[in-house]
């Protein structure tokens, strides 16, 4: 034989093609099963509950004429950020008859923003 | 003729046959990969977690449908659907009584729900039909699931259910806990007639006699200030516009002078129920004429078809419906009303009267009134 | 006339399909499909339930009463709740009971105004043994009480917590 004879490579060459196209679906099909991220892990991971009790807690102990009601806020901090892992911040004020609190909640992944008005 | 020119050569076709056969067998492989992947097997149990929260956690809305047969013609609004007689006007279902206090459902609207047959009748516009209806208004999406969605009040021996028994084996599922409110009432009897002067006190012998009810409307929506309980609370609300409002008369013989007059009267009838409501910005009563169905009396305990004059033996009950006084019905939703009930009695004597008292106020002092109670209940979505 | 002439063509045609079937193979033993998320699912429905179920009890029946909850935390009463949680829990609309287990405790705040602290357990209908795969669901309750390292009876707020798990 005189020389690299090359006649045949085109029949290797679409044999690398259809390994390569292989591999890629491969890939594809990995990495599809993450992306199927559930609405149930993103219905555990909103924390609705959490939200809804500290709001009320907050706002009954803002409520005037409350006895402890320092102690109770200071409760609420330390609960929440020892056992639930967020982090809280509320302030009131009264302005023109009604009373505004202003609720701060984040736990790392949600972040929730408030102004209540009492009624 | 050259050498190496023959492409057709037997060799050629060995080495291609046997590449062919391999590249063959391995695409016919590959549909198995795909197999592990299927669509809709993960849906169903979003969709029931989905139907779930709608129906305990959202009042509903009225307002127009898309699509046949209602093509989006609707002027309603607001979030009190179940009293619409017309599904076309109700847009979404939802059972809780409002958007502040969910997994509280209301009774009226969990009756309404449940009003349901199998087929679409295009003359009933008022029972909803399964499936569609409650696809296109609780359970949504493109795909036509059938579903099943119970509910149990606990203490009623009646599970309440809409839909197809469960037959398969996979379906998407979710229960949720939830509490009913019940509806109040006001129980006028003997005692309570005596301790407030209903009659005992009066010493003229009259024909007839008037007993009035309010119902202070304003202060029923915004609650008492001054009591232990501030009654904002739509779980704990009176709200005359949307609750059956009961009034239950009893012990009416016992409310005569039997000293004086110890035998049972000759007659005593109902003869007239009217009402009264002094709108804002005046200072007198106007005369206001409910519908004919909203409300209905039971006379004696037996339902009474309103026709007055009716005899009266020993009790009278006065239910109104949910809606009675709903902003449709009624101009002024925060106006007192005065409901006066008039007995005529021979020969003429005491009889149940507040004329020269203070009217029944249906108010939120539980002395008063038995108020709204909360029900447990457990409300189950299956989805396939 | 037979020679060695073309023979490239078999072996390229052979070295080819070698390839292919090699690819495959690492490629089919390498990627598993698997469904996503059962765990997850189950986990959701249980947090859902609990979480409603102490919502339930934290609310009272009507406007002139405490709610239960509050009642039985201001008491350390937990018989009551156990009987009270196990019930709501496990009751379906068809006949018989769910098996749903769980076991509770009350977090509130030392003395110190900075540590917390868990109570030795509300109730609970067995005891955790580490195999069981647990939610953990809470609710905040406003209440007066006095705990065991704390010296003042005054109003606080404290967690209520409850794992659930399926038997």
């Amino acid at each position: 034989m005189a020389g690299l004879n090359d006649n045949a490579q085109w029949i290797v060459l679409m044999g690398f093609l259809v390994s390569f196209s292989l591999f890629f679906i491969a890939i594809i099909l990995n990495q599809s099963v993450m992306v199927g991220q559930t609405t149930a892990e993103a219905v555990s991971e909103f924390p609705k509950y959490d939200i809804r009790g500290i709001r009320s807690v907050i706002i009954e102990s803002s409520t005037a004429g409350m006895p402890d009601s320092l102690n109770v806020q200071n409760d609420i901090h330390v609960l929440s950020l020892n056992r639930q892992n967020s982090v809280v911040n509320f302030s009131t004020t009264t302005n023109g008859g009604y009373t505004y609190i202003q609720i701060h909640y984040n736990n790392g992944v949600t972040a929730y923003n408030e102004t209540w008005r009492s009624p | 003729m050259n050498e190496d020119s023959a492409n057709l050569s037997v060799d050629f076709l060995a080495g291609f046959t046997i590449f062919i056969i391999a590249f063959i067998w391995v695409a016919t492989m590959i549909p198995s990969l795909l197999i592990g992947l299927n669509a809709y097997s993960i849906d169903y149990n979003a969709v029931a977690y989905r139907t779930g929260v709608i129906l305990a956690e959202d009042p509903g809305a009225a307002g127009p449908v898309p699509g046949a047969p209602c093509f989006g013609i609707s002027s309603a609004s607001g979030t009190s659907w179940e009293t619409l007689p017309d599904k076309c006007d109700i847009a979404r279902f939802g059972l809780a009584i409002s958007k502040n206090t969910p997994n509280i459902l209301d009774g009226n609207k969990v009756e309404r729900f449940f009003c349901w047959t199998v087929g679409a009748d295009p003359n009933n516009r008022t029972t909803f039909s399964y499936p569609t209806d409650y696809q296109e208004r609780a359970i949504f999406g493109d795909y036509p699931y059938l579903f099943n969605i119970s509910l149990n009040i606990v203490g009623e021996n009646q599970v309440l259910s809409v839909g197809d028994v469960i037959q398969n084996a996979d379906y998407g599922y979710i229960r949720r806990d939830v509490m009913i409110k019940g509806s109040s009432n006001a129980t006028i009897d003997a005692l309570v007639a005596k301790t407030r002067g209903y009659g005992y006190n009066n010493t003229e012998n009259v024909t007839l006699n008037q007993f009035s009810i309010e119902l202070n409307q304003a202060e029923l929506q915004g609650g008492i200030t001054a009591s232990p309980h501030e009654i904002d609370y739509p779980a704990y609300q009176i709200d005359p516009g949307s609750d059956s409002i009961i009034i239950n008369i009893t012990n009416l013989n016992q409310t005569r002078n039997q000293l004086v007059f110890g035998n049972f009267p000759n007659s005593c009838n109902l003869v007239g129920i009217t009402f009264y409501e002094q709108l804002s910005g005046t200072t007198y009563l106007s005369n206001i004429t409910p519908a004919i169905t909203a409300y209905y009396l039971i006379i004696n305990g037996t339902y009474t078809p309103s026709a007055l004059p009716a005899m009266v033996n020993d009790s009278v009950s006065l239910v109104f419906k949910p809606g009675a006084f709903s902003p449709a019905e009624d101009a002024d939703p925060s106006a007192p009303v005065f409901i006066n009930l008039t007995f005529a009695i021979s020969p003429p004597q005491q009889y149940l009267n507040n004329t020269l008292a203070q009217p029944f106020d249906y108010n939120y002092d539980p002395v008063n009134v038995t108020q709204p109670q909360l029900q447990n209940g457990v409300l189950e979505v299956a989805v396939w | 006339m037979v020679n060695t002439r073309g023979q490239l063509y078999t072996i390229e045609g052979v070295a080819a399909a070698l390839i292919i079937l090699a690819s495959a193979y690492v490629v089919v033993n390498a990627t598993s499909i698997y469904t996503p998320g059962d765990t997850h699912i189950s986990d959701m429905q249980l947090e859902v339930l609990g979480s409603d179920a102490l919502v339930m009890m934290n609310t009272a029946p009507n406007s002139t009463a405490e709610s239960p909850l509050q009642t039985i935390v201001e008491k350390s009463d937990g018989i009551t709740f156990g009987q009270m949680y196990n019930n709501i829990v496990n009751n379906r609309t068809e006949t018989g009971q769910d098996s749903i287990q769980f076991m509770a405790n009350v977090s509130y705040v030392k003395s110190d105004e900075k540590t917390v602290n868990s109570t030795t357990l509300l109730n609970m209908t067995r005891a955790l043994v580490g195999g069981e795969h647990a939610v953990h669901v809470s609710q905040w309750v406003l209440a007066k009480n006095r705990y065991p390292d704390s010296d003042s009876l005054r109003n606080r707020t404290v967690l209520v917590e409850v794992f659930l798990w399926r038997d």
